[in-house]
């Protein structure tokens, strides 16, 4: 077999996989195309797993796969089905989006209000410069600073017991 | 305004982040292989590079003999080396599974394309000794071994990433067989590139060749080369001189 015919194939091949896909996935762009013309054992594996992947975390799809692997163990009979730890996770997702959207919100407003003491106290700094017998007001505000910037911390302890939360929610969901 | 420091922004391509990672902190790039993310845009990036450098060096080896013969070379080396990954990667994934390593073909192809990548960036790195050697005139044979040696250097720091990688997964997830993948795909990347690179060669000519060919005519495989080249250094001969060029 003459190294033209094996090339035509080869692109042959790779035509029809791209005209497959496209009509599967209705959604390819060009580079995708080209790519799988010309490197199909590459990229249509690469395709189809992120269309399999589409939605789905890095860490469900390791439960799932876990699930899959433990299906012929003694243990799948009490081990959730792949639907039913599917949507487990998909609501444990949604619980940990919801906690961290408020988290978000918290967080902004408490930054708002360390960067308007910021703003007040450099106007503090520039009238102690020009009237030194204010200096005591200055301090509460300072004061002031050290307490919000104390409770952003507050804000990172409670941002980590959401992150240990979904980490054990995960390791039940496994088990 | 306190705290509201001006930082210089730079708008760098994120494959070119990519290609930095590669090359300073491939721990951090075979963490990302293994998390996932984001690997349809890594591949592709992957491509792009060996695509790119690979032409570099062709056009450097084609410079040897220099003409229609640079154009040639880029043309032929990445289409070599791009059609050998597409061909032996999986290799990893397949023959892994057979020897019981738990493995992700996707995650597996990204990581064979980094290595191939990295490898790629090494020897562009070398592109100027294959132009001094072109300045100063080295000899043919110089030059076929100066290129045997940077490619070898650069598939070996390829081949090193992918042990690296795939041992420590193996570690990470106490499956077994990883050798046997590795081996596998060795065997099948050598295979595969040793018989695409015969059938598309000549990359390096000699500077007095008169006509270049884009593809050499078919002289059987590259099995046969090697019998024969045995055959020729054990003083058997299947012919009675050597052909010499026409003289014009």
């Amino acid at each position: 077999m003459s190294l033209d015919l094996i090339g035509i194939g080869y692109l042959g091949v790779g035509a029809v996989i791209a005209l497959v896909l496209a009509l599967v996935l209705r959604k390819q762009s060009a580079s995708d195309t080209l790519l799988l013309v010309a490197l199909w054992p590459l990229w249509a594996p690469m395709m189809l797993a992120q269309r399999h992947g589409q939605g789905q975390s890095c860490g469900e799809r390791e439960l799932l796969s876990a699930l899959a692997r433990a299906q012929s163990s003694p243990l799948s009979q009490v081990l959730p089905d792949a639907e039913t730890a599917r949507v487990l996770a998909a609501r444990l997702r949604e619980r940990t989006l919801g906690q961290l959207r408020s988290l978000r919100v918290r967080y902004r407003s408490e930054l708002d209000e360390v960067h308007e003491l910021i703003a007040q106290l450099v106007t503090q700094a520039e009238l102690v410069r020009l009237q030194p017998s204010i200096a005591q007001s200055s301090g509460e505000l300072v004061r002031e600073l050290v307490s919000r910037v104390e409770g952003l911390e507050d804000l990172f302890t409670y941002q980590s017991s959401i992150e240990d939360n979904e980490l054990e929610l995960t390791a039940d969901l496994a088990r | 305004m306190i705290g509201a420091l001006e930082t210089p922004s730079v708008n760098v391509p994120r494959s070119l982040g990519t290609i930095d990672l590669l090359l300073r902190d491939r721990e951090v790039m075979l963490a990302r292989i293994r998390a996932g993310t984001n690997l349809a845009s890594l591949l592709k990036t992957m491509v792009t590079t060996i695509a790119l450098t690979m032409a570099i060096v062709g056009a450097a080896l084609g410079s040897y003999r220099g003409g229609v013969q640079i154009g040639y070379a880029a043309v032929k080396l990445p289409l070599v080396l791009l059609g050998t990954a597409a061909l032996a990667a999986p290799a990893l994934t397949a023959v892994g599974r057979a020897a019981g390593r738990r493995s992700r073909l996707v995650q597996d192809l990204a990581l064979v394309m980094s290595a191939l990548a990295f490898g790629a960036l090494l020897l562009v790195a070398g592109t100027p000794l294959i132009l001094l050697g072109r300045a100063i005139d080295l000899s043919y044979h110089q030059m076929i071994l100066m290129t045997v040696s940077m490619f070898g250097i650069a598939g070996l720091s390829a081949l090193v990433m992918i042990i690296n990688a795939v041992a420590v997964e193996s570690m990470r997830d106490g499956s077994r067989g990883w050798r046997t993948a590795v081996l596998g795909l060795c065997i099948v990347f050598v295979t595969v590139g040793g018989q695409l690179s015969w059938a598309l060669r000549p990359y390096l000519v000699r500077p007095r060749t008169p006509d270049v060919p884009f593809v050499r005519a078919k002289e059987g495989s590259l099995f046969d080369a090697i019998t024969g080249a045995v055959q020729s250094a054990r003083g058997i001969y299947e012919r009675e001189e050597a052909p010499v060029p026409e003289s014009r």
